[in-house]
C-alpha cells in the first residue's frame, strides 16, 4: 500500500450537551483523527480515546505516545503492507492500548478501500445498505422525566431505547418506561454500576421483556457475569471486559453474555472487529455496534462495520447533528424519519472530511514520513 | 499527612548485564523515582516499574508521568490522606494505570511509615526478619550457559533457580538441569509464550518437579489457565493476568492457578498487594514476589512486602549488585546465605542517595500540593 506519510491532528470539537464524568464537566470533546498518505489519496481513522482514563486506561495523551513512538515506526519498519489486516499483526508485540492501534488501522482500512475503489462496508465484507439506530438516554431525576425524554425520541423514529440505570435508579425508571411504552424496543445500560450480590435487582429486571442488560457487572470482569447470567432470564451484553476475539470466546464459553457491544476502538480495529463478528455470528451470539462520542470520521467507521450481517441490534451510531454544532464530514450523518442511516456507496468510509473544518478544529497537529 | 510536594524524577540506570526474555532484550532501565515530602520535612519514595516500552503492560514511563502529573497528583493534592490505605479509593476513577498509582501510593506508605517510627515491613504487618531470594535466569544462547549460571547461584546460597523459557527453549533446557540437580528447587517462567495447543509440552514438564509454571498463556487470561491446571501436575502461577484482589478471587474460584506473583506494581500499590496476601492466605494460596528490574527502591518497597507471612516462597528481589554497577540508595541490597535481612529503620530501610539520583536524573519536576 506504500503509506508515505501519516499525519497526527488533535482535535478539540463542542459538544451540543456537555457530559458529566467524576473530574467534571466535559463541554468539549478532544480526540486523535489519523491521516494516512498515499500516492494522493488519504485514509482516514479516529482514535475514540478521550482526555481522562474513565472509559479504559487509554487518553488521547496515552495514544499519540504510543501511536508515534510505537505503532508508526513499527509500521514503517515493515517492508510490504499488502492489506490492512496485517496491521494487527505488526502490532501483537505492543500490549493493549487498543484505541491507539485501532485508530491507525482504521485510517489503513479506508486508505485501502479507496485504493481498491470500494466502499469501506464492501472492503469489510458488509452486506446491508441501511443500518438501524438506536437511542441511549442518560440517567434522569425522577420516571415522569424519563418517561418525556423516552417520548421524544419515540416520535423522532429511534428503533431502541437505552436507558442507562445506577443502584437505586434501576427497577423504578425501567417499570414506568415499560408501563408506558408495552411494546417498544427497550435495554438497560449499567456501565459496571453493580455487584454480584445485587442479583435480586436483575431478577426483578427479568418482568419488563429488556433486549438486554448492558455491562451490569465490573469493567473488567467475565466471570462474575457468567454466574449472573446463569441466575437470570435477561441477556447480557458485554462492553468494556471485551477487548479481543479471544475474550468473546472466553465469554461464550462460560456463558457469561448472550450478546457483545463491539466498539471499534475497544477491540483494537476494524480487522479484529470483524473476527469478533465472524465468531459471534457462528455461535447465534448477535451484535451491535457501541458509540465513544465519535465525530464524523470515527462515525463512518461505526456505519461500515454494521453493514455486516450479523449486527442485528440497532447500534448507538446516531446523527451528526445530535452531538455536534458541526460535523468536519461531508455529508454529516443523517439519520432517517424511520431510524434508520443508509450505508454510503462511495469509496472508502463515504463521508469526505473537510479540509477547512479540520484546520478549523486542530489544536496540535504533527506529520511522520516514513 | 500534611504533603508539601511531590519530585517526579525520569531515572536511566544502566543495566550490568543485558536481560532477555520472550518479549525483548533490555540492555539499561527507564524509570520514574517519586520523592513526596510533608511540610515538616519527611521525605517518602518510591519508583514505579513501567518500562520503556509497552511490551510487558500496557504502560510506559511516558503513560506514566501523563497519569501522575494530570490525574493522580492533582487528586492527592485535593483530598486529605490520614492512611495510604485511602489512596487506591481516592484513584478507584482511573481505570488501569496501576503502576503509575502504585508509584504514588508507595511514595505515601513509606512517608507513612517514617512517621509513625516504623519500618514499612512493620507498617505493612510483615513479621519476617529475613526473606529468601530466588534467582532469574533469562534465555541463553547455549543450554551449558544456563548450568553455569545456576552452578554460580547455588554457590552463593540461592533458594531457587527460575528459568525463563518459550517454546524451543524449554524441555530439553529443563531436563538439562534436572539431570544435574535432581533436587533444586526450579521453577519456569513462561512470559505468556505458550497457546493452549502446546499442552503436550506443559504436561511433559510434569515430570521436571517444578515448583510452578508461571503465566504460560495469554497475559489477559485466567480462563484458559484454569483448563490447563486441570490437565497438569505442575501448579500454574499467575502473574501478568493478576491486576486486583478481585482477579484473585476469580482464578481461585475458577482453579487458574495455585500460587500468585505479587508485583507490587501490577497491582496497583501495597494496600492491593496486602489485600491478595490475606485472601491468599485464607485459601491456602502461597505468594511469593516478582521483580521488574527495580532500582534500590522498588526494590526496598519488594523487600517489605514480602516480610509479610504468606510470601512463603523465594522471590525475585535479589542484591543490587546483580543488576546495577552503582544502585541509588546507601546501603545497598545484599544477599547472604541466599536471604535478605528486611531493616528495622524507618519507613523503606535504605536511604536514598541524592548525588547518585541527581547524577541519573534525566529529567525532573515539581509539584506544590
Amino acid at each position: 500500500m506504500n503509506i508515505e506519510k501519516f499525519v497526527f491532528r488533535k482535535m478539540k470539537l463542542q459538544l451540543k450537551a456537555p457530559f458529566q464524568t467524576s473530574f467534571g464537566t466535559q463541554t468539549d470533546r478532544e480526540f486523535i483523527l489519523v491521516e494516512a498518505h498515499s500516492g494522493g489519496q488519504i485514509g482516514y481513522g479516529e482514535c475514540v480515546a478521550m482526555t481522562e482514563p474513565i472509559y479504559n486506561e487509554e487518553t488521547v495523551k496515552t495514544c499519540w505516545h504510543v501511536m508515534e513512538d510505537f505503532l508508526i515506526p513499527m509500521l514503517y519498519r515493515q517492508e510490504t503492507l499488502e492489506h490492512p489486516d496485517q496491521v494487527s499483526e505488526v502490532f501483537a508485540s505492543i500490549r493493549r492500548n487498543n484505541m491507539a492501534k485501532a485508530a491507525i488501522e482504521g485510517a489503513v482500512w479506508d486508505l485501502y478501500a479507496k485504493q481498491q475503489n470500494q466502499p469501506l462496508a464492501q472492503a469489510l465484507g458488509g452486506t446491508k445498505s441501511e443500518i438501524g439506530v438506536g437511542v441511549s438516554v442518560g440517567i434522569q431525576e425522577n420516571p415522569e422525566a424519563l418517561l418525556k425524554v423516552v417520548e421524544g425520541f419515540i416520535a423522532e423514529g429511534y428503533q431502541r431505547m437505552k436507558i442507562k440505570i445506577k443502584p437505586g435508579k434501576d427497577v423504578e425508571m425501567i417499570r414506568a418506561v415499560r408501563e408506558r411504552f408495552p411494546d417498544v424496543p427497550m435495554m438497560a445500560d449499567a456501565n459496571s454500576a453493580y455487584k454480584l450480590n445485587d442479583v435480586a435487582v436483575f431478577k426483578e429486571l427479568d418482568q419488563f421483556n429488556l433486549m438486554m442488560i448492558e455491562q451490569p457487572l465490573a469493567h473488567d470482569d467475565i466471570i462474575d457475569h457468567a454466574r449472573l447470567q446463569a441466575q437470570i432470564q435477561t441477556p447480557i451484553c458485554l462492553d468494556e471486559s471485551i477487548h479481543s476475539l479471544e475474550d468473546a470466546r472466553k465469554a461464550v464459553e462460560l456463558g457469561s453474555c448472550k450478546i457483545i457491544n463491539i466498539k471499534v476502538g475497544r477491540v483494537g480495529g476494524l480487522t479484529e472487529s470483524k473476527k469478533i463478528h465472524d465468531y459471534c455470528m457462528s455461535q447465534n451470539i448477535p451484535l451491535w455496534c457501541g458509540g465513544m462520542l465519535e465525530s464524523g470520521v470515527g462515525r463512518a467507521h461505526n456505519i461500515a462495520i454494521t453493514s455486516l450481517a450479523n449486527f442485528v441490534m440497532p447500534g448507538d451510531t446516531s446523527g451528526s447533528s445530535r452531538y455536534w454544532h458541526e460535523d468536519i464530514i461531508e455529508p454529516e450523518v443523517v439519520v432517517s424519519a424511520r431510524g434508520t442511516i443508509e450505508i454510503p456507496a462511495t469509496p472508502g468510509i463515504g463521508y469526505q472530511p473537510v479540509p477547512s473544518l479540520l484546520d478549523k478544529y486542530t489544536i496540535e497537529k504533527k506529520e511522520i514520513c516514513r | 499527612m500534611k504533603l508539601d510536594r511531590v519530585v517526579l524524577r525520569h531515572m536511566k540506570l544502566q543495566l550490568l548485564h543485558s536481560f532477555t526474555t520472550s518479549v525483548g532484550t533490555e540492555y539499561d532501565k527507564d524509570f520514574i523515582l517519586v520523592e513526596v515530602r510533608t511540610k515538616d520535612g519527611l521525605v517518602g519514595w518510591a519508583e514505579s516499574v513501567a518500562a520503556g516500552d509497552p511490551f510487558y503492560k500496557e504502560e510506559t514511563v511516558k503513560t506514566n508521568w501523563h497519569m501522575l502529573q494530570d490525574f493522580l497528583i492533582p487528586m492527592l493534592a485535593k483530598a486529605p490522606i490520614d492512611h495510604p490505605d485511602q489512596v487506591s479509593e481516592l484513584f478507584a476513577p482511573i481505570r488501569g494505570n496501576y503502576m503509575a498509582k502504585s508509584a504514588l501510593e508507595g511514595a505515601l506508605w513509606d512517608l507513612y511509615a517514617k512517621k509513625q517510627g516504623l519500618s514499612l515491613a512493620k507498617a505493612l504487618g510483615g513479621s519476617k526478619e529475613k526473606i529468601d531470594v530466588g534467582i532469574s535466569i533469562g534465555i541463553q544462547d547455549h543450554v551449558e550457559q544456563v548450568l553455569d549460571i545456576i552452578e554460580e547461584y547455588v554457590e552463593k546460597g540461592y533458594k531457587r533457580m527460575k528459568v525463563k523459557i518459550q517454546p524451543g527453549w524449554d524441555l530439553h533446557v529443563l531436563k538439562a538441569i534436572r539431570k544435574k540437580y535432581p533436587k533444586i528447587p526450579l521453577m519456569a517462567d513462561a512470559n505468556c509464550a505458550y497457546k493452549l495447543k502446546d499442552i503436550e509440552t506443559l504436561k511433559a514438564m510434569d515430570e521436571f518437579d517444578l515448583t510452578m509454571i508461571e503465566q504460560p498463556l495469554g497475559f489477559d487470561d485466567i480462563v484458559d489457565h484454569a483448563q490447563l491446571q486441570a490437565q497438569i501436575q505442575t501448579p500454574i502461577c499467575l502473574d501478568e493476568s493478576i491486576h486486583s484482589a478481585e482477579d484473585v478471587r476469580k482464578a481461585l474460584y475458577l482453579g487458574s492457578c495455585k500460587v500468585i506473583n505479587i508485583k507490587i506494581g501490577r497491582v496497583g500499590g501495597l494496600t492491593e498487594s496486602k489485600k491478595i496476601h490475606d485472601l491468599c492466605e485464607a485459601h491456602g494460596i502461597p505468594v511469593w514476589c516478582g521483580g521488574m528490574l527495580e532500582a534500590g527502591v522498588g526494590r526496598a518497597h519488594n523487600v517489605a512486602i514480602t516480610s509479610l507471612s504468606n510470601f512463603t516462597l523465594p522471590g525475585d528481589t535479589a542484591a543490587s549488585s546483580r543488576y546495577w554497577k552503582e544502585d541509588i540508595i546507601d546501603p545497598e541490597v545484599t544477599v547472604e546465605d541466599g536471604m535478605i535481612t528486611v531493616p528495622q529503620t524507618p519507613g523503606i530501610g535504605y536511604e536514598p542517595n541524592r548525588e547518585r539520583i541527581e547524577k541519573y536524573t534525566l529529567y525532573s519536576q515539581m509539584f506544590r500540593l
